[in-house]
């Protein structure tokens, strides 16, 4: 016996039943197609409007920045503001997606596309939803949005319609579960990176970004 | 670095003769415990959510042969690779194998407490590998050569001056006038120090909060994006995860992760919720081409079916370490486990051994404030006092208490006697005891007096009272 056998006897024998049958693991996977949600926090059972305000309240209450463009296109002037703001001088990478390659990066920002190195101070991506109850960024990792990108440079900008906030972490799964294939990785982002470990006084931007800012927009207004 | 199994009394008088640790520790009440408080006050739905976690656990433990195999597969559909460890040296031997087969020199880890348990640094070392933990705290206790005081909080124990220290002897590049007076200061050079490790390891190691059998994901929960740096920026990514952490579907997850954070820190969420699905895509432009995850056993499976299986639902969010006037006192270290606390009394005698820790389930008061505030109702006084009982019976507690223990009993058990002495007692007291109510000795209680006096019983016993009472 290998150690694998040897682990599953083991539990077994602690269990003190033999491997399940044909018929008993057919049951077992029906949790999967069925997908039970346990209980779901009251406070995202509202309406579509209503959840904007709660995804907005919840995503600035852990530090992040929320923004409003009017529509997509209008992003990159209000990026360029916000950099100015904070004082950001070096270039930008944005995530090679399409709809963002579309966009006219002009405004004095020196952009390039693909996945994020170190000398990069900000980077852009586009995400998959927001999920209201906590104010959390859905991020799938891609060629159009590679991993690095949110969690290297020190200011990450995330563009969200306000279509897409749904109530839960659950509503977000039954999104991903839809696409053709399971991404490498799927990131939950809430606010900015943050410790405890001094003292247990929360100081910002530890690893990951220093600022999370996210952008939003209406999707009717795309290009 | 594994912790110093000392005698748990010196270490106990150690601690609480020790300033710095004393200082560190006023924190947690005004900290974690307030904000825990404060996140779930609004979660109206949070023991609702316990329940049902409690039986999502519950089910995944009953099932746990089937369901790892089901994760199992599913990761290796996805290009990674799963081991299979029935103990500590098989974990480590695995992950050195992995490390030698990538020709790796440098390897970052994420902070996970079953790296901790199996010695896996050290083993690392040993075998020629040069080790960095990037999660900050974990980072300070690696320069201090220390082990964790706090499974969510490693260095709970550190002042932010001893950081300092730490930081100019380790970091001898930067100007020796540097100021690391504020914590803003030590985080950003910590940011600095650790972004060219994570850059430039060949191994990334994590541990996992959470292993989902439907489609493989691997859940990480933190807070500082080192985790995610550690598993992205690898060419090589190794999960190390106990068996116990399967749970059967993403949606069972979901439910566990409203009361993690809040349960630990007092978020409604952390920073990063992390899934991973095993290795680089075709397309992908980051991400490890190497993907393992090592399952380690290390006497969980036996805990299953025993009375002890309760401590297999643990989710590690150290709500009992913060809320226990124990811990509070003598911290972490004291209790010479990876696992201290409440949790780490019981699970540390499950997993190594009463033998070796039979001293902690008797760090207790048994208020109960732990099963209070655990989010998975683990009945850990319960599980303590189990153990309180093997100790007596295997006979490795000290002739002197288990003696002592017997004739209490016998006492106990015979009312007339047990008057009797109570009786003589009182007298006794009242007699040489000071008359302001309490008594700063008493024979053969110089271990009690040490520290507190004996308060003076009234000069009739409640029985007596009782009695005149009925006789009225």
């Amino acid at each position: 016996m290998n150690a694998r056998e040897k682990i599953l006897a083991k539990i077994r024998h602690s269990l003190q039943r033999d491997d399940l049958t044909i018929e008993q693991v057919q049951i077992m996977r029906n949790r999967y197609t069925e997908q039970p949600r346990g209980i779901l926090p009251d406070r995202a059972k509202i309406t579509k409007d209503e959840l904007i305000t709660l995804f907005v309240d919840r995503a600035q209450q852990a530090s992040a920045i929320v923004e409003t463009v009017t529509n997509f296109k209008a992003a990159p002037a209000k990026i360029a503001a916000l950099l100015t703001q904070e004082e950001l001088t070096g270039g930008i990478c944005i995530a090679s997606d399409p709809d963002l390659k579309l966009l006219s990066w002009g405004h004095n920002l020196s952009v390039r596309y693909g996945a994020a190195d170190q000398n990069d101070q900000v980077s852009v991506t586009k995400c998959l939803c927001g999920v209201a109850e906590t104010g959390t960024l859905v991020l799938i990792s891609s060629q159009q949005s590679p991993t690095t990108l949110n969690f290297l440079p020190a200011v990450h900008i995330v563009l969200l319609a306000t279509e897409d906030i749904v109530s839960y972490y659950e509503d977000a799964w039954d999104l991903i579960r839809a696409m053709s294939h399971l991404p490498r990785t799927v990131n939950f982002i809430t606010g900015p990176s943050r410790t405890g470990d001094i003292e247990q006084k929360i100081q910002v931007g530890i690893h990951g970004p220093k600022k999370l800012c996210i952008l939003l927009y209406k999707k009717d207004s795309i290009l | 670095m594994q912790p110093q199994n000392k005698n748990f009394k010196h270490s106990v008088a150690d601690a609480l003769k020790n300033i710095s640790l004393q200082t560190a520790l006023k924190n947690l009440n005004t900290g974690f415990v307030s904000k825990r408080r404060t996140a779930i006050e609004n979660l109206p739905e949070f023991d609702q959510i316990r329940d049902y976690s409690v039986e999502i656990k519950n089910h995944a433990l009953q099932y746990l042969d089937f369901y790892l195999q089901e994760f199992e597969k599913q990761v290796k559909q996805q290009g990674g690779q799963v081991h299979w460890a029935e103990d500590a040296d098989d974990a480590c031997h695995i992950a050195i194998a992995i490390a030698h087969d990538v020709n790796a020199k440098l390897i970052t880890k994420g902070k996970s407490m079953v790296t901790e348990e199996i010695g896996l640094n050290k083993a690392f070392i040993n075998a020629g590998f040069n080790v960095v933990e990037t999660d900050l705290g974990e980072y300070i206790i690696q320069l201090r050569d220390e082990a964790p005081s706090h499974i969510v909080v490693p260095a709970i124990h550190v002042l932010k001056e001893q950081v300092a220290e730490n930081f100019f002897e380790a970091h001898k590049q930067f100007d020796s006038n540097r100021s690391l007076n504020n914590p803003e200061e030590i985080v950003s050079e910590a940011r600095h120090v650790l972004r060219d490790k994570f850059l430039s390891a060949d191994i990334g190691v994590t541990g996992a909060n959470f292993l989902i059998a439907e489609n493989g994901a691997v859940i990480i929960v933190t807070n500082e994006g080192n985790g995610d740096l550690t598993q992205t920026c690898a060419n090589t990514h190794i999960v190390v995860a106990g068996i116990e952490k399967i749970v059967p579907t993403i949606n069972d997850a979901m439910n566990l992760l409203r009361l993690l954070p809040r349960s630990a820190t007092g978020q409604e969420i952390t920073s990063y919720v992390t899934f991973a699905f095993g290795s680089r895509r075709k397309d992908d432009l980051d991400g490890p081409e190497n993907y393992h995850v090592i399952l380690v056993d290390n006497g969980r499976s036996k805990m299953l079916g025993t009375e002890m299986a309760d401590m297999l639902r643990c989710i590690r969010c150290g709500a009992c370490l913060n809320h226990c006037p124990v811990y509070s006192a003598i911290g972490g270290q004291a209790y010479g486990s990876v696992y201290p606390g409440p949790m780490g009394a019981v699970l540390s005698p499950s997993l190594f051994g009463i033998k070796h820790h039979h001293d902690l389930p008797n760090a207790s008061t048994f208020c109960g404030r732990c099963e209070q505030v655990c989010p998975m109702r683990i009945p850990l006084p319960k599980m303590m006092r189990h153990y309180r009982e093997q100790e007596f019976t295997q006979k490795i507690s000290p002739l002197t208490i288990r003696a002592g223990l017997k004739s209490w009993a016998f006492v106990a058990k015979n009312p007339w006697l047990y008057h009797l002495v109570m009786s003589v007692v009182s007298i006794a007291l009242r007699v040489f005891g000071s008359k302001k109510g309490r008594s700063q000795r008493f024979l053969g209680a110089s271990s009690w007096t040490e520290f507190r006096d004996i308060p003076i019983p009234a000069s009739k016993t409640f029985h007596a009272l009782w009695r005149a009472k009925e006789q009225k």
